[in-house]
């Protein structure tokens, strides 16, 4: 087998160091672009979904290798795909730990709902042992450009982002949310990166409020809906005969309620979700060089969001696949990376399965909970 | 590996190992020998020393010193050199380029999933709940209650004598009908917005609110009542049901669209949906078990049917949570039922 160790690029190569350095590049944008078919990724995802359910479960770890694949395969940027490679026994590792956990969860719930709430405690440190672990795995599997991911966040870090923070959050009435989840994502942004080049989130803190406004104001309807009713019913409670027509009409009365203040604070949901992911995504910098936008309409990718949930519902899940490739390809199509001449600069190892870094440590932990 | 037929040569870029610095390249494959040429140098490979790591358009090689050529997105040489290089042929790849395969698998997906959660899945709960200790199913009567106590129910406030006549029919009801009088216990609580009602704990706790105890006519109606939930006690239903409930919420974990995601566990809604089913099914069963239980002791169900009917006259609109009958379905035909049942 010849190699290209021996191999030095020819000079006359207009990217190389030399020409760069004599003239500095246009700076240039690059566009994000997904790739993928709604007839391709229905395909996958179905053959995929069925080994799973045949096997009990235990292909689904392959099934969400093939997956990820397919869709970080299809994402371009500049005209050049991620990659992912990732280990599908890690995966399965994750998946069993999620089970296992979910499932004493729930029948820790039926025998004593004391011992749930005391189950609370441990898992607040357990967690962000898993995020770390899962982040970690997440970067180190996907590559661009032959340059890898990389977490190097730490358990203290996810400590205190995951669980201080959020409790924090939950101590002020959530009024501190949107704070806490800025310092959450831009831990996790500064903790990662491309090569040489560290991940930062320049959003800031008015924008992730801006982001969770439409949900502060659903909550705010719904305690006023809560209250509304139950001083009607306090008045109205005990004078009215069981059965009687005005005791019916209160019970439909306060089902109709409750149904559309719950549609309400889906639909806030989903705008907050959208929000949120265009916040997060445009407020990125990948190096000094890069900074990257995102133009997407929250109100259209609600939309999207939305639709897509109910038509997988309607269907049974069988749309899933159109909505997924409908999602991504207007979230790519509104986003854009600066500082693309300077792609051709970044130095770093490439991880994944086949990584010659020989982090076997790394290896053993290796597990990817979704968060 | 053997390739044959004419050379092919895909366009692309290849990156150096730990470099993102782009070079034009191609990569060609003749005669089972991959070519990699960029910059005037070239290397040559064998097929089985690269690792493909795109198995579809765009096409991706990763060479064993670490660096990387990915394929210009469209080259139609890319798919002949996967079919060349036999790495697209994974049987699992092939089920998915085939529509005759996909249309199996969809049908067979919606077959095991229906297979499951209607046949599979409550034919193992049956047998499963049969075997739960008493002792521990008492444990999640008793720990259930300490909520409803709490988020529903008030103290009863029904006379000693009239508690202690309930008691007497419950236990007179459990001898007669020949069953283990340690697994029933009977509770008496003021029921607040529930109205009249009466439920069964899958440990065998029998509750009955104030309301159902003063709205029946005689304690034969009450006996009818308590019938009913026996049944619901002696098939094991609230256990069923239980470990339904957390199969499916486990499976769901497991081949969920989004499998594994911790932030989707809550998407919990279609087992909610099934669960609705299932309970209707149980509340056919336990009507029959009371038919039978009050048939065998020579009473007849004409006292279960004027219950029934009494509750539906009370509440016609039937607003949920509001009555004994609120989950169960179809209450008239289930008055047509009780009447006409015979042995």
């Amino acid at each position: 087998m010849d190699s290209f160790d021996g191999y030095t690029p020819a000079s006359d190569d207009p990217g190389t160091d030399a020409a760069a350095a004599a003239t500095p590049p246009e700076p240039r944008t690059a566009g994000f672009h997904f790739t993928g078919t709604t007839d391709e990724y229905f395909r996958i995802w179905i053959v995929n979904a069925c080994l799973s359910i045949v096997t009990l479960g235990i292909y689904s770890a392959w099934a969400k290798v093939r997956m990820t694949k397919y869709v970080r395969g299809h994402t371009l940027v500049d005209g050049v795909p991620f990659t992912y490679d990732a280990n599908p026994i890690a995966i399965l590792k994750g998946r069993l730990i999620a089970v296992g956990a979910f499932g004493l969860w729930t029948g820790l719930g039926y025998i004593s709902p004391v011992a749930q709430l005391a189950l609370l405690v441990p898992a607040a440190f357990i967690v962000p042992w898993l995020v770390v672990a899962s982040l970690r795995f997440n970067a180190r599997v996907t590559a661009y450009r032959n340059v890898g991911f990389r977490f190097d966040g730490d358990y203290k870090g996810a400590l205190k982002y995951f669980v201080g923070f959020m409790l924090l959050a939950g101590c002020t009435g959530y009024i501190m949310l949107p704070w806490a989840i800025r310092q959450q994502r831009a831990w996790q942004a500064r903790h990662t990166s491309w090569g040489n080049r560290r991940l930062e989130l320049r959003a800031l803190t008015s924008e992730f409020y801006a982001a969770y406004m439409p949900m502060f104001i659903a909550v705010v309807i719904l305690i006023f809906v809560m209250f509304f009713m139950f001083s009607v019913a306090a008045v109205t409670g005990g004078k009215g005969d069981e059965g009687s027509a005005t005791d019916t009409a209160m019970s439909t009365g306060m089902i109709v309620g409750f149904a559309i203040t719950y549609i309400v604070i889906i639909l806030a949901a989903f705008w907050t979700q959208a929000a949120l992911v265009g916040t997060t995504l445009g407020g990125l910098a990948v190096g000094d060089q890069s900074r990257m936008r995102c133009s997407i309409a929250s109100s259209r990718y609600a939309w999207i969001l939305g639709s897509n949930a109910l038509v997988s519902l309607l269907t049974l899940g069988m749309m899933y696949p159109w909505g997924e490739v409908r999602r991504l390809r207007y979230l790519a199509s509104h986003t854009t990376i600066g500082g693309a001449e300077t792609f051709d600069t970044v130095v770093g190892p490439r991880g994944g399965p086949a990584s010659a870094a020989g982090d076997e440590v790394a290896d053993a932990f290796d597990i990817d909970v979704g968060f | 590996m053997e390739s044959q037929g004419a050379p092919i040569t895909l366009a692309g870029t290849w990156f150096a190992a730990g470099s993102s610095k782009s070079h034009v390249a191609t990569l060609s494959l003749d005669s089972g020998v991959l070519t990699l040429s960029a910059n005037d140098a070239a290397a040559t490979f064998a097929p089985g020393d690269v690792h493909v790591t795109g198995l579809d358009d765009p096409l991706s090689v990763d060479f064993p010193d670490g660096g990387s050529f990915v394929a210009t997105a469209g080259d139609a040489g890319a798919r002949a050199l996967l079919a060349a290089l036999r790495v697209g042929d994974s049987p699992v790849a092939r089920l998915e380029k085939s529509w005759r395969t996909v249309i199996i698998a969809a049908a067979a997906t919606m077959a095991l999933t229906a297979l499951f959660f209607f046949v599979i899945l409550p034919a193992a709960a049956k047998p499963a709940a049969m075997i739960v200790p008493q002792k521990w199913a008492r444990i999640i009567d008793d720990q259930t209650m300490i909520i409803l106590d709490k988020a529903a129910f008030g103290a009863s406030t029904l006379e000693d004598d009239r508690r202690q006549e309930l008691e007497g029919v419950l236990a007179g009801l459990v001898d007669q009908l020949g069953l283990d009088a340690d697994r029933y216990q009977l509770l008496m609580r003021h029921g607040r917005m529930m109205g009249p009602n009466a439920f069964a704990m899958p440990g065998g706790t029998i509750v009955v609110t104030d309301q159902m105890a003063d709205f029946v006519d005689n304690n034969d109606q009450l006996r009818a009542v308590m019938a009913h939930e026996i049944g619901h006690v002696e098939e094991r239903h609230g256990l069923q049901q239980l470990l339904r409930g957390s199969t499916l919420a486990i499976m769901l974990v497991m081949v969920g669209p989004d499998a594994g995601t911790i932030s989707h566990l809550a998407s919990g809604m279609p087992a909610v949906l099934m669960e609705k089913g299932y309970s209707r099914n149980f509340e056919r069963a336990a009507d029959l078990y009371a038919c039978r239980a009050l048939t065998g002791t020579g009473e007849g169900t004409e006292a279960y049917a004027r219950i029934m009917e009494k509750l539906m006259e009370a509440y016609p609109e039937a607003p949920a949570g509001a009555a004994w009958f609120s989950t169960h379905p179809d209450s008239y035909e289930r008055v047509v039922m009780i009447r006409g049942y015979r042995p």
